[in-house]
């Protein structure tokens, strides 16, 4: 099994999230998308994002207005719709139960590793 | 030199290394280098992308973020773009293949790019191109050599070899070849052809090795000389020629057959419809046949054509998959590809349908034609019969036939015998007389002879020069008859060993066909000949019936 690749897809699975959470608060342009996902190790290759505004642009999710840049060129402030709205909440409600599934795995699997025996040992010398 | 000017990078030249480009309104000095691998990144993104929904508009983005990164570069103090600078870039926004994330391809292109930083040593399958480096016509042979590892020179004298053994058939497949194999344009296609791996490294390569082959052609080619070019030029404008000619007779062929079989759908359903409404009358019936007809047939010549053309187009398909080219097959194109095959099959299907009544109609016709031919020569030869025995027809108007087997009163099927019917359906406007003239001694004589008919009028008759003697045939219809019923008694009497006799009983399956046996006396003169005959309307021209039959004349003394 390879390790990264799947990093990889998960990654790829949460992009869309994130990008659509990214955009709740306020609206934004690609290259500041760019830089918090960069910062949150989300994206590797920048390009990776265009594809997917322009399918969730398509989808409905989204919508841009152009606004002038002081230097280089002008850009495109991309903001939810309210189909986008409606979709990040369900995805919300998506991610809460697969973090809590996640969570709720891991601590049973914690439960039952070799370190919680050291740990009675231990407390039985105490 | 020559560059191509993209939609929103354009190129003015200042210094001998370094160029200004105007990305969105803004002008960047770039060094040469730098922009060949730029303008080839920004080519492959557009072509990338080209192939799915929105492509345009996500290369438009892809290309201002680049020029977001070049005006970043600016402010941070670069006075011009370098190699680096576009390497960077290009690596921090990712190759065409790295960016696609959406199908599992791209993600093995991204690991294996990662695992095999040297590049060039990396063997990738091989990709048929033609070769845009190495052509002396459209660059098929020389693509060939490089997919099979050739020399192309070598290959190329094959090539020519071959054209001249096969009488010219390698031309043709030379030339399909030629419209089929795309040209290998970005430096990805060139990588791909010569089975190199694509990825970072090899494509900037690619790009600066590319950028001095050119310049170094175009020395070349200032040496060869007016002459050379010219015949380069011709030899180019041929083959761009035929390429069109090509494209435009394939086009066609696809589209008028296509154009062909609407309208014979239309004219068939129309023509059908109208038909069962029943506009077309009897007079009518010729328009009917010959646009149904036509339409049928031209329908089967364009499916047959269409046909071909699919086969055809979809052996292509097969042929650019096996070099490497599935995804040049567009999802357009092979939907239409799709439709086009469904119009085949329902048009055919439709014509079939069509056809098959028609061709009962056309085969109901020639076999009623094939059975008049072999009646009126039956007739022809019966008649023939008719007057080898001395008999004459007199008399011959609205009658069919001259003579009637197959219900002869013995039973015969063989034998014939007088026989008119009524031409029309109703009967009663029949004229038919037969008679025989024989010199006979003078005396009195009796004449007999087996008569039927289904209506008054018919009568035998015998005319000498001192005048006409006549008997009616009596109206008996076409069962039973004196000859039948008087034949019945007799066998009933005890002479079943007669043959004849029996052959007259068992006639119609034992009902008779409505035989009488007439006769008349009639005084011959010493000078005279005597005519006897039958005809089917008496002296005051009566004649009600639809056929009459007469048959066994005897002239005793």
């Amino acid at each position: 099994m390879n390790v990264e690749n799947t990093k990889s897809q998960m990654r790829k699975g949460m992009l869309e999230y994130c990008v659509l959470l990214l955009l709740r608060r306020r609206p934004a342009y690609a290259s500041e998308i760019i830089a918090r996902l960069k910062k949150a190790e989300l994206i590797v290759v920048e390009g990776t994002l265009y594809p997917l505004l322009s399918r969730l642009k398509n989808d409905g999710l989204l919508d841009y207005s152009w606004q002038e840049s002081t230097q280089g060129p002008p850009r495109k402030y991309y903001t939810l719709t309210a189909e986008g709205i409606a979709s990040l909440d369900e995805l919300d409600g998506a991610w809460n139960e697969l973090a809590y599934t996640v969570n709720h795995l891991k601590a049973e699997t914690v439960q039952a590793t070799p370190c919680d025996e050291e740990n009675h040992l231990s407390e039985s010398q105490n | 030199m020559k560059k191509t000017i993209y939609q929103n990078l354009k190129i003015e030249r200042t210094m001998k290394k370094s160029v200004t480009i105007n990305l969105f309104g803004v002008l960047y000095a770039i060094d040469e280098d730098a922009y060949v691998l730029l303008s080839g990144y920004l080519t492959d993104i557009r072509h990338h992308f080209a192939r799915q929904e929105g492509g345009e508009e996500i290369a438009d983005d892809i290309e201002r973020r680049v020029a977001e990164l070049v005006a970043e570069l600016q402010t941070g103090g670069v006075q011009s773009v370098t190699l680096e600078h576009v390497e960077q870039i290009i690596k921090q926004i990712g190759r065409p293949e790295e960016v696609d994330g959406n199908d599992e391809k791209s993600a093995a292109a991204t690991l294996g790019a990662g695992s095999a930083p040297a590049g060039q040593s990396v063997q990738m399958r091989k990709k048929l191109f033609r070769h845009p480096d190495d052509k002396l016509l459209g660059g098929v042979v020389a693509g060939l050599a490089c997919y099979i590892d050739f020399d192309s020179t070598w290959l190329r004298l094959l090539v020519v070899l071959l054209g001249v053994c096969s009488w010219g058939t390698a031309v043709l497949v030379y030339l399909a070849c030629w419209v089929v194999i795309p040209r290998a344009v970005t430096p990805e296609d060139r990588l791909r052809m010569q089975g190199r791996l694509v990825n970072l490294s090899t494509l900037g390569d690619e790009i600066l090795d590319v950028a001095g082959r050119a310049g170094v052609n175009s020395d070349m080619g200032r040496a060869r000389g007016l002459l050379h070019s010219w015949i380069e030029k011709l030899l180019r404008g041929v083959g761009l020629l035929l390429r069109m000619g090509l494209y435009t007779f394939l086009v066609l062929l696809t589209v008028f057959p296509l154009l062909l079989l609407l309208g014979c759908m239309m004219l068939l359903v129309g023509g059908y419809t109208s038909w069962q409404i029943g506009r077309f009358g009897a007079d009518d019936a010729w328009f009917f046949s010959f646009f149904f007809g036509n339409a049928v047939s031209w329908g089967m010549v364009a499916s047959v054509i269409l046909l071909l053309v699919l086969l055809f187009v979809g052996a292509l398909h097969l042929f650019l998959r096996s070099i490497g080219h599935g995804s040049d097959w567009k999802r357009s194109s092979r939907n239409l590809w799709w439709g086009a095959v469904t119009t085949f099959l329902v048009t055919s299907l439709l014509c079939l349908a069509c056809y098959l009544p028609l061709y009962h109609q056309q085969a109901d016709a020639h076999w009623k034609e094939v059975r008049e031919q072999r009646e009126a020569r039956e007739e022809q030869r019966l008649y023939g019969l008719l007057q080898q025995r001395g008999w004459n027809v007199v008399t011959h108007e609205h009658t069919e036939g001259y003579v009637g087997t197959r219900q002869f009163f013995t039973g015969r099927k063989s034998a014939w015998y007088i026989e008119g019917r009524d031409s029309s359906g109703t009967g009663g406007s029949m004229n038919y007389a037969v008679e025989k003239t024989e010199r006979v001694a003078p005396g009195t004589y009796t004449l007999t002879a087996a008569v039927r008919a289904d209506g008054d009028g018919p009568e035998v008759y015998a005319c000498t020069s001192k005048g006409r003697v006549a008997v009616a045939v009596p109206v008996t219809g076409f069962k039973g008859g004196d000859i039948w019923e008087q034949a019945v008694k007799q066998y009933g009497d005890g002479r079943q060993s007669d043959e004849v006799l029996r052959g007259i009983v068992n006639a119609n399956d034992g009902k008779g066909y409505g035989w009488t046996r007439v006769s008349l006396r009639v005084d011959v003169p010493a000078d005279s000949v005597l005519r006897y005959g039958v005809r089917n309307r008496s002296a005051a021209g009566v004649w009600t019936g639809k056929r009459f039959s007469a048959a066994d004349f005897r002239l005793d003394r």
